[in-house]
């Protein structure tokens, strides 16, 4: 220990020649070779643990030990010399690899405490707690060439932390990166789930929980889930225009109430087209003379939009078609009246003879 | 760039932006800080900013989005309808009142949204505003602050940021590591989490107990500390999340070192239990909050004072003590229907208290 302090010692007479108040700021400089080592260092790493020139990989080796020389001085602790050396020596550029590179943090726990903690990868790590009391203030005072009053008292923690971050700071790039790279992905799946809720087939709150629920292993799993590939319909209520040919005239072509009971929709495409389509159990409703009212049926729906099909009553054939209005007038309900007028104008010419 | 510590903070249920948690938050700090003699007395001018930056994330747009687009369809269904005579049309009109401002469509819907409809579109927007903050935070320590339904998104999101990301189709997984990116302290006020994994019918988010936003000494986690804290009359403390030592959630130095849980008991300037701001300039929370994300050494208040401080706060519940029976008699619930109930009836007693709408 006393060894570690003698090593310290041309350091602390270095900077005690000046006299300033003790700062954040100055504490920020004080470490700044370190940092800089740090940076150097893992903007070589970035390119590859090839890219590493020996120079650049020995000046942060040669700052971490200097520091940890003085660190252990000033809190009396010899062991950070050696634990800064062997974690150091981890840090080399073909020992591990990103995530597992080691660190030194200052932590707190729940009773206000700081300790010191040496880690790499997983593994359980080295912590120490360090005295801080006046004495180790006035030994801080000293390295950074500072005055020593009751401000400096709260100076500790952040020396402590600061060079802490400086050391670490080599792991900088891979954060980053590591960052980066999901962002991408995490965009990507934004824009499909975007898609699934605004380009899909409209579907009801109790259908989009009716999909969720049937797609709660995907959802509830610790990985990110694309949206799921099809939509499910259920007792989904909306109107139709259905033609019964063998209905009463002037009953035969009527505005329907439809309800599928349920339904599947493969809205990013199907049979290897990015045509999406799907098909419903349908049942219509509407007032007829001669016929029943209710006719059950198969409804198919394409591009996600267009939805048209047949039923069956009394033996008689009606066939419907509709737009998805719901889809179509999501955003505009003002379009409601100019889209049910083009479908009138539709229907009166296939009507025509 | 700047090298203050970075706080985080999500925003939860109703009408809240970005902009209006942050400044809840804000508030909230310099109140706490204004509150210590001798804060004041040495750093009169000092506000939080001065020492920490705080940036609210919202996602209340997506809800937004999807109540006006049920409200919308819901009208132009009605409109076709109206040519079919009377239909019973009682949830088409319910759905086209979907975009009127009630504490049923602002608050209570944007839990069903959650649970049922808009999960991972939320967890997405949530994981991307945090991976950005992370990216660029370079050496900042980074915290996250969650209230009320975001505890639960942020279960979630870390859960699965920091678990197994995102697999793609060559088997590649992109994710955060705790190595790399762990956030220094994740605080979670009103965790729902636990209520919403034990009751949602749809059972579309993850069990607390299993996701990696718990605190960890190895870094194999999403943050390094946790604080869970519950007021004694928030509706969420009925089935809130709790793990104690023992459980096997975390090893027991790390729960003891890393994790802690704060029951907060005052109403101090709002009759609302479940106000973030009230939770952060609780006695038991206040000086815990600030110690914690502001830099090392630029608060220190001794405990002498600290004490005083909270044996002079002016506390309204016993002012309040027909409020705080109320809040005491919503009981557990034992399904989904139970707790969206419990919490209606929660925001109507307030609105009826507080005389306005929330």
């Amino acid at each position: 220990m006393k060894r570690t302090l003698l090593y310290a010692l041309p350091l602390v007479i270095s900077f005690n020649t000046a006299a300033q108040v003790c700062t954040t700021q100055l504490v920020k400089a004080h470490w700044k070779p370190l940092l800089n080592a740090s940076l150097n260092y893992s903007e070589e790493l970035d390119k590859g643990p090839e890219a590493v020139t020996q120079k650049v990989y020995q000046a942060w080796l040669a700052s971490a030990d200097k520091a940890a020389l003085e660190v252990a001085s000033v809190i009396q602790a010899d062991s950070i010399v050696s634990y800064s050396r062997t974690y150091s020596r981890k840090a080399a550029p073909f020992e591990l690899n990103d995530e597992t590179r080691p660190k030194v943090e200052l932590s707190s726990d729940m009773d206000f405490n700081y300790y010191l903690k040496f880690s790499q990868g997983t593994e359980a790590p080295v912590l120490l707690t360090p005295a801080f009391n006046i004495e180790t203030s006035k030994r801080i005072a000293t390295v950074l060439g500072c005055t020593f009053d009751e401000s400096t008292q709260q100076i500790q923690a952040q020396y402590l932390g600061t060079w802490a971050t400086a050391w670490s700071a080599y792991t900088l790039g891979a954060k980053e990166a590591e960052a980066a790279e999901l962002s991408k992905y995490l965009l990507a799946y934004s824009k499909e789930w975007d898609k699934f809720y605004y380009e899909a087939r409209y579907q009801y709150p109790w259908e989009k929980m009716f999909t969720s629920y049937i797609y709660r292993d995907q959802l509830s799993s610790t990985t990110f889930a694309a949206p799921p590939n099809k939509q499910l319909f259920l007792l989904r209520p909306w109107a139709v225009l259905e033609y019964v040919d063998g209905a009463a005239d002037g009953s035969q072509f009527k505005a329907a109430l439809s309800l599928e009971w349920f339904g599947i929709n493969l809205w990013q495409g199907c049979f290897g087209s990015n045509v999406a389509c799907g098909a419903s159990l349908i049942s219509t409703y509407s007032d007829r003379a001669g016929l029943d009212d209710f006719g059950h049926g198969l409804m198919l729906h394409v591009s996600n939009k267009y939805s048209f099909g047949a039923t069956f009553r009394d033996g008689e054939t009606g066939i419907f078609v509709t737009a998805d209005l719901l889809k179509a007038i999501t955003d505009k309900k003002s379009e409601v009246k100019s889209w049910e007028k083009r479908v009138d104008e539709v229907f009166a010419k296939i009507k025509a003879p | 760039m700047s090298d203050k510590p970075l706080v985080l903070v999500v925003h939860g249920m109703g009408r809240h932006s970005a902009e209006s948690v942050k400044r809840s938050v804000i508030e909230a700090c310099n109140y706490s800080l204004a509150s210590y003699p001798s804060w004041r007395t040495k750093t009169a001018k000092k506000k939080i900013e001065d020492y920490v930056e705080i940036v609210g994330i919202g996602y209340d747009h997506i809800f937004e989005k999807e109540r006006a687009s049920i409200a919308s369809n819901a009208d132009a269904l009605k409109s076709l309808l109206a040519t079919l005579g009377s239909f019973p049309a009682e949830i088409i009109n319910t759905l086209s009142k979907t975009d009127e401002d009630n504490f049923l469509t602002t608050h209570l819907l944007d839990v069903i949204f959650y649970a049922a409809t808009h999960h991972e579109i939320v967890r997405l927007y949530i994981a991307k505003e945090i991976t950005k903050h992370l990216q660029a935070a370079g050496t900042r320590k980074v915290h996250i602050v969650g209230h009320s339904l975001s505890t639960i998104v942020l279960n979630d999101t870390l859960g699965k940021l920091f678990g197994g990301g995102i697999l793609d189709t060559d088997g590649t997984r992109y994710r955060l590591t705790g190595l790399l990116n762990q956030i220094q302290s994740l605080w979670m006020f009103a965790n729902a989490s636990e209520a919403m994994f034990k009751l949602n019918p749809t059972k579309t988010t993850i069990n607390p107990l299993e996701s990696l936003a718990k605190p960890s000494m190895n870094r194999s986690t999403a943050t390094c500390k946790y604080y869970n804290v519950m007021h004694a009359l928030d509706p969420m403390r009925l089935d809130g999340f709790e793990p104690r030592i023992g459980d096997n959630w975390i090893p027991n130095e790390t729960y003891l070192r890393a994790y802690k849980y704060i029951q907060t008991e005052h109403l101090i300037e709002t009759p609302n239990p479940h106000d973030l701001f009230g939770y952060i300039i609780d006695p038991a929370v206040r000086y815990r909050f600030l110690w914690e994300i502001m830099p090392a050494d630029a608060i220190s208040i001794s405990k002498q004072e600290r004490d005083q401080v909270e044996n002079e706060v002016v506390d309204l519940v016993d002012q309040l003590r027909e409020l705080s029976e109320s809040f005491s008699s919503i009981s557990s619930a034992s399904n989904f229907s139970d707790w969206i109930q419990n919490l209606s009836q929660f925001g109507k007693t307030l609105e009826a208290m507080s005389g306005k709408t929330l």
